[in-house]
């Protein structure tokens, strides 16, 4: 009996004790590798805007390899100084935002030593490994006294501190009360092939990171409101006036936090995911322009991707001033894009939202390297931003539509890859192109003109299913490009390298032109032996036989045509088209005639030219390549078309409407001032 | 006496309604000859294009961002044309601005050539007079920082987007009736000049201070009753061309009239600020000589 009793104390001492220090516990089984784990203990000391961690890192070796030496991320060190590899390539300019003034960040190590092993602070070792900048001290290398063998671990202890840059500069820092804190531990690098991959912070580049469990207590004033990765387990008080807010996140590969005492927090149940927005005062009456965009990204998302498998989603809006992080994405937390009294036919919180939910998908999920194949995050995302955009906000002026100015995503987008649509491929090293401007094209704008074109190709439902393939096949993992190809090819049931050749990995430029048509009355043949020329016989024949025929390069093809027989007036429309770059890409052509009669041919697009020949009793109208403009890559649309004669119409209006403009400019030059309305919201 | 000047003043352009179209044409004429160059821009670049075509129909930002891309260098010198253009049109006001005031000041009618006559023998003083008013524009633009201070002193360095959104509403209202203000002492300035044949055109800035600032009612309700016809003008071309926007052949036409009925009565209303200000002037310095007279009758 008093057995019995000490045994049901003994097990109710063991529930207690085992619920007090139990793991939240998220997936019941994992989804990732869960290849690097941290534990990370950081307080905040807001006056000074420096953070004090001591973070326990468990790696696992999942390789074939015997690991001897680890390398890590020390991202904040980009901001150290100004021979810094990322403030030399940017100058101190990101994003349209200057560094200015003296508010450098930096991380340091205090000490790095594996548990129940020896202190190896003194083994650390910054290397360079992309531009052997030795003032670079965003990568360094840490030997091991003991390999980690193929499925062996090793848990270290990192004890580090580090000051954030002010204001929030390239997407962390911290800016009065309000702090941002992104890429802010030490960071073991991925352990890939043989070899670490860890390349130094630059500034065209974001990141790559293994899979893992995220336990992170935060330490913040007691007024502060806190966002961070994950959800939330508990929030403690601290006798000193602080206190301390547990996050714990699972299968993930980055953590983010942020902390203020001016947030303002709106909730919302969005299909599974809870949706968390820590909003700005002057920007809470946007509360719900931020839902109806997350509303529309997640459903988008869960109905044609895959499952969002986390249970929430925090936005967090940057301070004034500290708009140097915003726009970017985290596991489970973005932060957002707005300005005070944004007119609502602006959509930049809408896109931004959007857009940074798309990436807990091609940045979160499906964990490509941002470093070496940006456009697998960045494109693939931005393109599906603009499907969402353009069906939600358009079609017509999903992003702008303000003042009759009507602006959709897609064309925005195909805006800037115009201007710019050849310096560099698409893939490429993030920090190897020619400028930030190419970067950005080749990241984001070509990759979502790309993906359209291909869609147009393969159709909606085939592009959504690669989509959707890519995403099942390739999350929680580390894809490459190939492995997109290799799923696109799989699912459309076709082999597309000559398309991916020509638009990832070359700067071909695509353009098709009609480039003249002509058409003239067909005469009788005059002057000697002319029933020796074949073509003018034929015609005669085939005259009486058929109405019209086709003469395409040089061979002769009939048609059926539906014009009056009683026609005696021939014409002979000829039809120029060339191929001006050099990418390759199937077209078709259209011809339309004066009696209604239209003809669409197919060309290969391989010859650098094509030449159609018409014999009708009709005239030809216009010509057009792509009559349908499903060839968004086609750098010039102007010229994909030719009518016969001028038609001036559309110009006269236009040029009416200006005309008017520049006559109330003239006479009330004084109402430019109202532009400056527009520029205070920017 | 607002009312009768403006009555006086309204009829008095009437009766020169040559001088509308006069004005009216100028506009068009400038605005005809800076928009030509972006015509041929545009018809060469899409004028057989369907893309072109189509803009009959809707607007297509496709086709903005590669004439961007293709005839940038052109649109930005074309750019600087038209604001070459808008100092030419303001030049232009400025000379005739001479002859106008000098018709209804001492003809009450005239032809357009003794206009131009008069109004190239009061330009140099016009072009001094506009010298001597930048000191005063600038004394008056400088109203819109002591706004900036009051609104840091309040808000402090740091404040909220909708502080510096408000403020910049406030701002752009400063700087309206800033403008307003300045363009009604230089108007007065104007009559002054072309009135006393005034040699000294710092005196005619003088006077026009002296003007507005004793009878700043009269000035000031004038201007805007004539803002607010302008403003009232905006607002019904506005109603009416919004369900003509996005036409095109018959409809573009009438748009067009329209715009162009718009743009008569802002000639007509520019004469009429012209004269009815000049009515007003006269007016009330006739009445300050009166009191004058009676001043000094009684003291006799
Ligand atoms: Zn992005």
């Amino acid at each position: 009996m008093r057995t019995r009793i000490f045994l049901a104390f003994l097990l109710f001492f063991c529930f207690m004790f085992s619920s007090l220090f139990a793991q939240t516990v998220l997936f019941e089984k994992p989804l990732s590798p869960r290849i690097a784990n941290y534990d990370i203990d950081v307080r905040l000391d807001a006056e000074k805007y420096k953070i004090y961690g001591k973070e326990k890192l468990r790696w696992v070796n999942k390789s074939r390899n015997t690991v001897r030496e680890l390398q890590f991320h020390l991202y904040l060190n980009g901001f150290r100084n100004s021979e810094s590899t990322f403030m030399k390539e940017s100058g101190g300019r990101h994003r349209n935002y200057k560094f200015e003034g003296d508010g450098w960040g930096y991380i340091e190590v205090k000490k790095i030593a594996p548990e129940n092993g020896a202190d190896l602070t003194e083994k650390m070792e910054f290397i360079q490994p992309d531009d052997g900048n030795p003032e670079d001290k965003t990568v360094f290398r840490l030997p091991l006294d003991r390999p980690i063998a193929p499925g062996g671990s090793i848990t270290l202890n990192i004890d580090f501190e580090a000051k954030l840059p002010q204001p929030p500069f390239a997407r962390s820092g911290a800016w009065k009360e309000y702090f941002f804190v992104g890429q802010w531990f030490p960071k073991i690098g991925v352990y890939q092939n043989g070899k670490w991959n860890c390349h130094q912070y630059h500034r065209n580049s974001e990141f790559f990171a293994d899979f893992g469990v995220y336990n992170v207590k935060i330490t913040v004033p007691n007024e502060n409101i806190v966002g961070a990765t994950g959800i939330l387990v508990n929030i403690t008080e601290n006798e000193d006036g602080t206190r301390t807010h547990y996050y714990h996140a699972e299968d993930v590969h980055d953590f983010a936090w942020t902390t203020s005492p001016e947030f303002v927090e709106f909730t919302e149940q969005i299909e599974d995911v809870k949706v968390r927005l820590l909003l700005q005062k002057d920007h809470a009456a946007q509360a719900e322009r931020h839902f109806v965009a997350a509303r529309a990204a997640i459903s988008f998302f869960q109905k044609n991707i895959g499952d969002y498998p986390y249970p929430n989603l925090t936005i967090v809006d940057p301070r004034r001033g500290a708009q140097g992080s915003g726009g970017m994405e985290y596991p489970t937390l973005i932060t957002a894009g707005t300005f005070s009294h944004i007119p609502s036919g602006l959509r930049m919180p809408e896109t931004v939202t959007v857009h940074e939910f798309g990436h807990n998908y091609w940045y979160g999920l499906v964990a490509s390297n941002e470093f070496e194949e940006a456009w697998l995050d960045e494109g693939i995302n931005s393109y599906v931003e603009m499907l969402i955009m353009d069906k939600f906000y358009g079609p017509k002026g999903s992003i702008i539509d303000l003042f009759g100015v009507k602006l959709n995503d897609l064309e925005m987008q195909r805006s800037q890859f115009v201007q710019i649509p050849d310096i560099d491929p698409i893939v490429q090293p993030s920090w190897q192109y020619y400028s930030s401007g190419s970067y950005g094209v080749n990241s984001y704008q070509k990759p979502v003109v790309m993906l359209k074109t291909l869609e147009n190709y393969l159709g909606t439902e085939t592009m959504f299913k690669i989509l959707h393939t890519y995403f099942e096949r390739w999350k929680f993992r580390h894809p490459g490009t190939q492995d997109f190809i290799q799923v696109a090819n799989e699912v459309s049931g076709q082999d597309l390298s000559w398309f991916f050749d020509q638009a990832l990995f070359s700067t071909a430029k695509l353009d098709y032109s009609v480039r003249g048509i002509r058409c003239k009355k067909v005469e009788k043949p005059k002057g000697y032996d002319y029933s020796l020329l074949l073509a003018a016989d034929s015609l005669e024949e085939k005259k009486a036989e058929k109405d019209s025929f086709v003469v395409e390069n040089d061979t002769l093809k009939s048609e059926q045509d539906s014009t009056e027989k009683d026609s005696k007036e021939f014409y002979e429309s000829k039809v120029y088209v060339r191929r001006l770059g050099d990418f390759v890409f199937p077209v078709e052509v259209e011809m339309v005639f004066d009696n209604g009669d239209t003809i669409r041919e197919n060309w290969d697009g391989k010859g650098y030219w094509k030449k159609f020949t018409y014999v009708k009793p009709a005239k030809l109208v216009f010509a057009t390549v792509d009559p349908d403009n499903k060839i968004l890559l086609d750098i010039n649309l102007v010229n994909n078309s030719k009518t016969r004669k001028k038609s001036s119409a559309g110009i006269n209006k236009i040029t009416s409407k200006w005309l008017f403009l520049i006559q109330s400019f003239l006479d009330e030059p004084e109402l430019l001032n109202l532009f400056s309305i527009l520029m205070s919201i920017s | 006496m607002i009312w009768q000047s403006l009555k006086y003043g309204i009829s008095q352009v009437w009766g020169n309604k040559r001088l509308i179209a006069f004005y009216y044409l100028l506009n068009l004429l400038l605005a005809f000859f800076l928009i030509l160059p972006l015509h041929n821009v545009l018809n060469d670049f899409a004028g057989r294009s369907l893309m072109g075509a189509k803009l009959a129909e809707s607007f297509d930002m496709n086709l903005f961002f590669e004439l961007i891309h293709e005839h940038g260098d052109v649109l930005s010198l074309w750019m600087g044309l038209v604001f070459i253009g808008a100092i030419v049109y303001w030049l232009s006001m400025l000379f005739l601005s001479g002859g106008i005031l000098h018709l209804f000041i001492h003809e009450k009618s005239g032809t357009i050539a003794s206009v131009l006559g008069n109004s190239a023998r009061y330009f140099p003083r016009m072009i001094r007079l506009s010298l001597w008013s930048l000191p005063v524009l600038g004394i008056l633009l400088s109203v819109q920082f002591i706004y900036s201070g009051i609104q840091r002193l309040i808000f402090g360095s740091d404040p909220y987007q909708s502080v510096l959104y408000w403020g910049a509403w406030i701002k752009v209202a400063l700087r309206f009736i800033i403008f307003w203000v300045f363009v009604v002492i230089i108007d007065y300035a104007r009559i002054h000049l072309v009135q006393n044949d005034e040699r000294k055109t710092r005196k005619s800035l003088l006077a026009a201070l002296r003007f507005v600032i004793k009878n700043p009612g009269k000035a000031f309700g004038l201007k805007a009753l004539l803002i607010v016809s302008g403003i009232f003008a905006l607002v019904i071309y506005n109603l009416l061309q919004i369900p003509l926007s996005n036409s095109a052949g018959a409809g573009l036409f009438v748009l067009f009239f329209i715009q162009q009925i718009y743009m008569i009565f802002r000639s007509f209303l520019r004469l009429a600020t012209f004269s009815s200000q000049a009515e007003l002037y006269q007016d009330a310095e006739s009445q300050e000589r009166i009191d004058n007279a009676e001043e000094i009758l009684l003291a006799v």
